[in-house]
């Protein structure tokens, strides 16, 4: 058993193989010799994980015993990029609103858990899919802040973009 | 303006806006000020506008939070590169992002034209580029290319014509030291051999690291295959439907890539020069693990996997696919290629045979899979792909299953190893009503008396018709034995209520004659109890299972 604790002081014991998901927590674990990860921190300030982990830790018991993907095939890493193709379970699991996917996708990059960063990423993905950047635009709340030469030079580059 | 101007004058944002909307009201439709000025100003408000929703943008949770390599991942996720590319049209922050993301520029069609190469390849910066060329690029569109050809990755030849493939290779004439992949797709204008000898340099120089080639083509001739040298080529696929297939260009082009693990070869072209291959060449393989040779009827190339040797082998596969609507004579390899083959593709002896025939509504398959101890499988099969159904008239393929069945047993009589086989497996999924029964019977009934003993025979979702009652009447008046066998299976028979009678005759004759099933074991989805206690006194165990098939009928049987 692992005792993980977040950067708010939330305790949680969890066993080795569900710690073992996050390449960053069996790092460290592995180099230090303990039994206790230390908080995670972002951008040089604590990161409130709390909400997000236990996300994370969901994701992780879930998984627990699949193979971990290595790193050393880089044809298996652009296969992968190339299907957007998501599990029943991880669907549904990353159902979630946008603020809680944003969190769920760093929580995923800062503790090194490629195949649940893979599934926020193409989560959102998917989102964008097949919709017009005025449609992205919406879904994101983003303005269109270009200006009408920078708009000319891409309706341009949108015709290379939209030939067959 | 920056935060720090308006700070300085003590004006909060709105403050700052609403004077300067006054100072515009106040100048509007003033005459001090020319054309050029006015335009000058609208340019001006344009760009402070995109600034400010720039800004305003830089608050939108998906900025604020995400970092820029992530949202290039989430952009790399993208399924296509019009998805990817429109992604840098939603707004200034996406398209920095996308601009800097080297890797999704770093798919490229030349036939877009030269701006758009030029473009591209500047932002692919030094990432690995996946090149596609369509037929007819000109020169000048290629010219880009020549000084990045060592970060070429994969190339893909379109729709082209061999001389695309010259004009490319004097364009860019490499090194490719990157190049993984080359796709040469549907080659049509094949230069005569003598317009070939001014042509001295070698196709893509020095792609020494080429693991994948895939060529679909009409000719397989000297043009290509003498130009190109591929010493660590893994994977070789080939696809062709017309034209001709130089025989013994295959050979020498195979021996120079010894690396290759994996052979798979659709030739339903013309074969030619194979009579010119001596007998006694083998060239050898020894990495490959799977080998498909997929030929045509027009001049059946089983005998060129004779000349092959691969000793490492998993998974063998020499397929006839024919075209016409008529059996031919041979669909399997003749026994002396089986023989060679067998002998230059596995390790141990086969102790498994598989027969399956699949009929589906206008196409047939049959594939006859011997597999050894160690999970090697060689199978030798036969797809048939008429035009049409309505040529065929009738019941349709139907009626050939007998002839089919008949050369598939004759192959497996003849199989080098047919001594070490302990394990029978037949499984066809067609109606009843296909069937010569009587032709049907003595086939089955050959191939069953010379084999045994056995540890275990299946019959998959058959017509128990033939398969049953021959061993109690004979055939043309000739008693069939059934081999010595430990366990029978009978899974989801057709028929199998009408035949309940049959299956307890046969468990009583081989009793009878001293060599009882240990077990026989049914599954259907009829439950018929009264067949499990008349089978018990002569077997040593009887083990029904009622239940349903599972998945499509092109998933039923052994797998």
């Amino acid at each position: 058993m692992v005792l993980l604790v977040t950067s708010d002081n939330k305790n949680f014991v969890v066993d080795r193989e569900v710690a073992d998901r996050s390449v960053f927590v069996k790092n460290t674990l592995e180099a230090r010799g303990l039994s206790i990860a230390t908080p995670p921190m972002l951008n040089g300030g604590c990161f409130e994980l709390t909400s997000p982990f236990l996300q994370v830790l969901e994701y992780c018991q879930h998984h627990r015993g699949e193979p971990l993907p290595t790193t050393d095939d880089a044809n298996a890493d652009e296969n992968r990029k190339r299907t957007t193709d998501i599990g029943e379970w991880d669907r549904k699991f990353i159902t979630v609103d946008h603020e809680m996917l944003f969190e769920i996708i760093l929580a995923a990059n800062y503790l090194d858990i490629k195949p649940l960063l893979d599934v926020g990423c193409k989560t959102i993905g998917n989102m964008v899919k097949g919709k017009s950047p005025e449609e992205v635009r919406k879904l994101f709340d983003i303005v269109n802040d270009f200006t009408p030469e920078e708009e000319a030079q891409i309706k341009k580059e949108n015709e290379w973009a939209e030939d067959p | 303006m920056s935060p720090q101007t308006y700070h300085g004058k003590g004006l909060s944002l709105s403050q700052l806006v609403s004077a300067l909307s006054e100072e515009l009201k106040y100048t509007a439709y003033s005459s001090s000020f020319t054309f050029d000025q006015v335009s000058q100003l609208d340019l001006d408000t344009s760009a402070t506008l995109a600034t400010i929703r720039e800004w305003r943008n830089s608050f939108i949770p998906i900025n604020s939070s995400i970092p820029l390599e992530i949202l290039s991942l989430i952009f790399a996720y993208l399924p296509s590169q019009k998805e990817r590319h429109r992604a840098g049209f939603v707004c200034r922050h996406w398209r920095r992002t996308s601009i800097q993301c080297a890797e999704l520029w770093s798919e490229l069609s030349l036939s877009k034209g030269e701006a758009y190469v030029k473009i591209f390849l500047e932002r692919a910066k030094g990432s690995a580029l996946d090149i596609i060329v369509d037929r007819e690029v000109p020169v000048r569109t290629m010219i880009p290319l020549s000084s990045l050809t060592k970060q070429i990755r994969t190339l893909v030849f379109l729709r082209s014509g061999w001389l695309d493939i010259q004009k490319f290779s004097e364009a860019t004439p490499g090194p490719f030291p990157l190049l993984h992949t080359l796709t040469i797709d549907h080659v049509e204008d094949i230069p005569e051999e003598d317009d070939m000898d001014d042509f001295e340099s070698m196709l893509f120089n020095n792609a020494i690291n080429l693991k994948v080639l895939r060529f679909n083509s009409t000719s397989f001739q000297s043009p290509f295959v003498l130009h190109l040298v591929v010493p660590n080529l893994v994977s070789f696929d080939i696809s062709m439907v017309h034209g001709i297939f130089c025989a013994p260009r295959l050979l020498d082009f195979l021996e120079g890539s010894p690396m290759l693990q994996i052979v798979n070869m659709e030739v339903l072209a013309y074969i030619s020069s194979l009579e010119e291959i001596p007998q006694e060449r083998v060239i050898s393989l020894p990495n490959v693990e799977r080998f498909t040779l997929v030929v045509g009827n027009i001049v059946p190339g089983h005998e060129m996997a004779a000349h092959i040797q691969c000793p490492s082998a998993r998974v063998t596969s020499i397929v006839l696919k024919s075209r016409i609507n008529m059996v031919p004579g041979e669909i399997f390899p003749p026994s002396v290629f089986c023989n060679a083959i067998v002998h230059q593709y596995t390790r141990i002896p086969a102790e498994e045979a598989t027969l399956e025939i699949r009929p589906g509504r206008a196409s047939l398959t049959c594939n006859i899979t011997f597999g050894s101890p160690d999970s090697t499988t060689i199978s030798f099969g036969f797809r048939e792909v008429p035009i049409s159904l309505d040529e065929l008239g009738g019941d349709g393929i139907g009626w050939w299953i007998p002839e089919i069945f008949a050369q598939a047993t004759r192959t497996i009589l003849n199989y080098p190893q047919l001594a070490n086989v302990k394990r029978l497996h037949i499984c066809h999924t067609f109606r009843p009503t296909f069937i010569d029964d009587s032709r049907f019977a003595i086939e089955v009934g050959r191939l069953l008396n010379s084999l045994g003993p056995l540890d275990e025979v299946t019959i998959y979702h058959c017509d128990l018709q033939p398969y049953l009652p021959l061993f109690r009447r004979g055939v043309n008046e000739r008693l069939v034995l059934f081999p010595s066998t430990k366990k029978l299976t009978l899974s989801h028979p057709i028929n199998l209520s009408e035949y309940e009678t049959e299956v307890v005759v046969l468990a009583k004759l081989q009793h009878a004659r001293g060599m009882p099933f240990e077990r026989i074991v049914i599954r259907s989805v009829e439950m018929l109890e009264e067949l499990e206690e008349e089978l018990k006194p002569w077997v040593g165990g009887v083990e029904y299972r009622c239940e349903q098939l599972r998945g499509e009928p092109e998933e039923w049987g052994p797998r």
